[in-house]
């Protein structure tokens, strides 16, 4: 019997461990570490301050085991960010630097990396008070990497940096820019999901410059070029926020309801604006 | 008619384990294969296993759970799917095979291998219909306790608004037990009927269930009070994802794991017992 139970053992042991050695060193391992050492981070960032140095070093040697040891898997890639954003928070702006840099050099196909990146590194020259540099981080961003959703926003974060610094001149030449951009952008991407995006944005202008009545039209314009029940789940409410809350505009609304109920196949949908139809014709 | 002591009945059993632990065997075998299926469970995100599992995993959970630590929370669904196989193909077999060994240990007959896979190849045909039919009770069971078990608690988040998710995994665990072996009293005597009383799968069900009328609270305790052993594992595993989440996502593998080796143990015990105590009301009929 005992014999039997340790052929059994001996079976299990040498089975785990051909699994284990074949496996080795392949992108499942390195999820592994990467979990752990994300873990750690994460407990390091709900109390920045008195993380023990053990953890923060024990988060550093595991992100940079995973990049060292397993180069070219998607765990050494997050691995990379992760460490970057890690250094980014404890202020330690050499080695975010450094890890930005090794980032832009191994994810160099990977674009939703690559401008989160670039983005980052604009974020760390603003902290040290370097706008100019930023701003070239941005532009290049905006440039070369408009189709990512960083590259998408940076017209109109650069202008929201002006308005904060209450560079007025600046701020309406940047809102300006952006305007233009997502304009052209919307036109030449009609239909896709880059259209849009740079529609909404183009919005997203409009209502921080406070200009309601052009946000109100670019919203409507969304609601026809894309129709769609996600679409009105979307944007209605901002639409309700523009022609109820920012200007008064009911007569408007109870067209768009009106389109909408004609134009969606959802029930549910039909309900509530019915019922939000009826809401404001006993307002009126 | 002689009563039965319970008692009488798990001091046989015992001994019958600690004179002669060839009868642990058939239960270690199963405990062997469904340790073997787990560490290739816990393989089957890497190669060469992920070639042939990773468009089941796709299309059953999502590719995101061929990634850690997501599969791990993955693990004990389809190690339960693999248990489930493997007690329906060979676990009632070689619990068949364990019974044989304590009849003919009872009546000093000889352990021959052959004629003991012999004699269990003879019913296996009664062994997978009842494999099938308890793994569908057991299905059906969990389904309604989940059912009455959702109503219950929605009374009692009512009245307790406060009632933590803990104590409500851990009150289904304990429900779930009780339910579990009020249906084992009505058919853990199945598979010692067919191999005893030599009879076919329907009426070893039909006599195993008279016999759990007649003998309700008796085969309650006999087989209740070594099943309370599992029910660390069983609380274990209701809390494994929470455990996981402070722990390490691993901890679900070692908790199935134990799961396993103490079940070898304690599914012996209990099919002992219950075919020392048809053996009992045999010589006492």
């Amino acid at each position: 019997m005992k014999r039997i139970v340790l052929i059994f053992t001996a079976v299990l042991v040498v089975v785990l461990a051909a699994l284990f050695l074949y496996n080795r060193g392949d992108d499942y391992s390195a999820e592994k570490l990467y979990y752990r050492a994300l873990k750690a981070n994460n407990r390091i960032m709900e109390n920045p301050d008195v993380a023990p140095p053990k953890m923060v070093e024990y988060v550093k040697e595991s992100l940079n085991r995973v990049i060292e040891r397993y180069p070219d898997t998607v765990a050494a890639s997050s691995a990379r960010m992760t460490l970057a954003e890690f250094y980014m928070n404890r202020d330690e702006y050499d080695e975010a630097q450094e890890a930005l840099a090794a980032i832009l050099e191994a994810d160099k196909e990977k674009r939703g990396i690559l401008s989160k990146a670039r983005f980052f590194k604009g974020v760390l020259y603003e902290r040290q008070g370097d706008w100019e540099s930023a701003l070239k981080e941005y532009e290049i961003l905006k440039d070369e990497f408009a189709d990512t959703t960083l590259g998408l926003q940076m017209p109109l974060y650069i202008g929201r940096h002006y308005l904060a610094e209450e560079m007025v001149e600046k701020a309406a030449q940047s809102f300006a820019e952006a305007r233009f951009f997502y304009e052209n952008l919307s036109r030449e991407n009609e239909g896709t999901v880059m259209g849009y995006a740079a529609r909404t944005l183009l919005t997203e202008t409009y209502m921080v410059l406070e200009d309601y009545e052009k946000a109100g039209m670019q919203l409507e314009k969304i609601l026809d070029e894309y129709p769609g029940d996600q679409t009105y789940l979307q944007v209605l409410p901002k639409v309700e926020i523009v022609y109820m809350q920012k200007i008064s505009r009911p007569e408007k609304m109870r067209l768009i309801y009106r389109k909408v109920i004609e134009k969606t196949n959802s029930d549910e949908i039909k309900d509530i604006l019915e019922k939000k139809l009826e809401e404001l014709e006993e307002v009126e | 008619m002689k009563k039965i002591s319970v008692k009488q009945v798990w001091l046989d059993a015992f001994e019958v384990i600690t004179r002669h632990p060839i009868v642990l065997l058939p239960f270690f075998i199963v405990a062997f294969l469904e340790l073997l299926a787990l560490e290739f469970i816990v393989f089957i995100p890497r190669k060469p296993l992920s070639l042939l599992f990773e468009p089941i995993i796709k299309k059953f959970f999502g590719e995101m759970f061929m990634h850690y630590p997501f599969f791990m929370e993955k693990v004990p669904k389809i190690f339960y799917a693999a248990q489930i196989l493997l007690y329906v193909v060979l676990g009632v077999a070689l619990s068949g095979i364990a019974v044989n060994i304590v009849r003919n240990l009872k009546a000093k007959l000889p352990l021959k291998t052959n004629a003991l896979i012999g004699n269990a190849l003879r019913k296996y045909i009664s062994f997978i219909i009842y494999g099938v039919i308890i793994v569908t009770l057991v299905h059906l069971v969990r389904r309604a306790d989940t059912w009455a078990f959702g109503l219950l608690m929605r009374k009692a988040v009512q009245a307790l608004p406060g009632l933590r998710t803990e104590i409500v995994s851990l009150a289904f665990a304990l429900f779930f037990f009780i339910t579990n072996v009020v249906l084992q009293i009505f058919f853990i005597l199945t598979v010692p009927v067919i191999v005893i009383r030599n009879k076919f799968v329907v009426k070893a069900l039909w006599e195993s269930i008279v016999l759990g009328l007649k003998n309700f609270f008796g085969i309650g305790v006999m087989i209740g009070v070594p099943y309370l052993l599992y029910l660390p594992v069983s609380v274990l595993k209701a809390y494994s994802s929470q455990l996981g989440a402070k722990t390490l996502p691993e901890i679900t593998i070692f908790i199935i794991a134990g799961g396993v080796v103490l079940a070898a143990f304690v599914d012996c015990f209990i099919t002992v017992s219950a075919a020392r105590f048809l053996l009992e009301k045999e010589g006492a009929r």
